[in-house]
């Protein structure tokens, strides 16, 4: 018995590290959806944003991010559209394979399809917010 | 005294016969005769199961090879798993977060971050020729 319990134990241990955790294997769970704006000129970090302000000021170099719009949707998501300010986001599918639409009125402006994978954030960025300013919408699966 | 050196000639038939005479005349080789001998005798008596296990031989080369076979294991494992740690993000860099993505506005570049140290991933379109807006809170 003891010559099987060590490396049954290592191999649990290596097959659950590398298994997908509960929630992403169902595939279920929230999807958060905030609209940023960072600024070039306002300082500041929006205290809304506390969970991503680290990989925000690691990634970028904008002096303040400020949250404008927020929306979330259980996950699968069913393609309901989200306002966020001036954006729409459709969002459909799960966590493996996670379609995203975003339109600014009737034009269609990016289609992505991205894997969420835990908490990691999933930032779409790069819409002129005028001013020098830009939008950035962070999506986070919990 | 003069040596008979005659040979007396055999016909084939008759060696062929005689040789046939002797084999026929042989017992059957029968290798199993003891054990079938020692198992009518057992059968007689009833056993079902050998009489004496006795002190089973043990392999002296093998021994110490099974000892040290849960260690290999373990070593192994733990191998594995250093190894798996360490090539999982290899395995998977083809595998990015971002899967495909089409902007449908005119733009610069795009530019993809897969940033492990703070963990977010990044689809930034440079340069985007979209309409300005200051945004509201909702």
């Amino acid at each position: 018995m003891k010559r099987i319990l060590l490396p049954g134990l290592l191999l649990l241990g290596l097959l659950s590290g590398l298994a997908p955790t509960a929630a992403e294997a169902r595939g279920d769970g929230t999807l958060s959806v905030r609209l940023v704006r960072a600024s070039r000129h306002t300082a500041g970090t929006d205290p809304a944003l506390q969970d991503v302000a680290n990989a925000l000021g690691a990634s970028f170099a904008f002096q303040g991010y400020q949250r404008v719009a927020q929306a979330a949707q259980p996950l699968p998501a069913d393609d309901r559209p989200l306002r966020l300010g001036p954006y729409t986001v459709r969002c459909r599918g799960g966590r493996q394979s996670l379609e995203i639409r975003v339109e600014q009125g009737r034009q269609r402006l990016l289609n992505t399809t991205a894997r969420l994978t835990g908490a990691r954030p999933l930032i779409l960025g790069g819409f002129p917010a005028g001013n020098g300013d830009i939008f950035v919408l962070v999506f986070v699966a919990r | 005294m003069k040596a008979n050196n005659r040979t007396r000639r055999v016909p084939w038939r008759t060696v062929r016969s005689v040789l046939a005479t002797q084999a026929a005349n042989l017992p059957a080789p029968s290798p199993a005769a003891p054990f079938w001998a020692e198992f009518h005798v057992r059968r007689a008596r009833g056993e079902t199961v050998a009489s004496a296990p006795g002190n089973r031989p043990r392999l002296r080369l093998a021994t110490p090879v099974l000892q040290w076979t849960p260690l290999a294991a373990a070593a192994a494992a733990l191998a594995l798993a250093v190894g798996g740690w360490f090539a999982w993000p290899a395995l998977n860099a083809h595998r990015g977060v971002i899967r495909s993505y089409e902007v449908a506005v005119p733009h610069r570049a795009v530019l993809i971050l897969d940033n492990p140290s703070t963990q977010v991933s990044i689809l930034w379109v440079e340069g985007m020729d979209a309409p300005a807006n200051g945004g509201s809170e909702s």
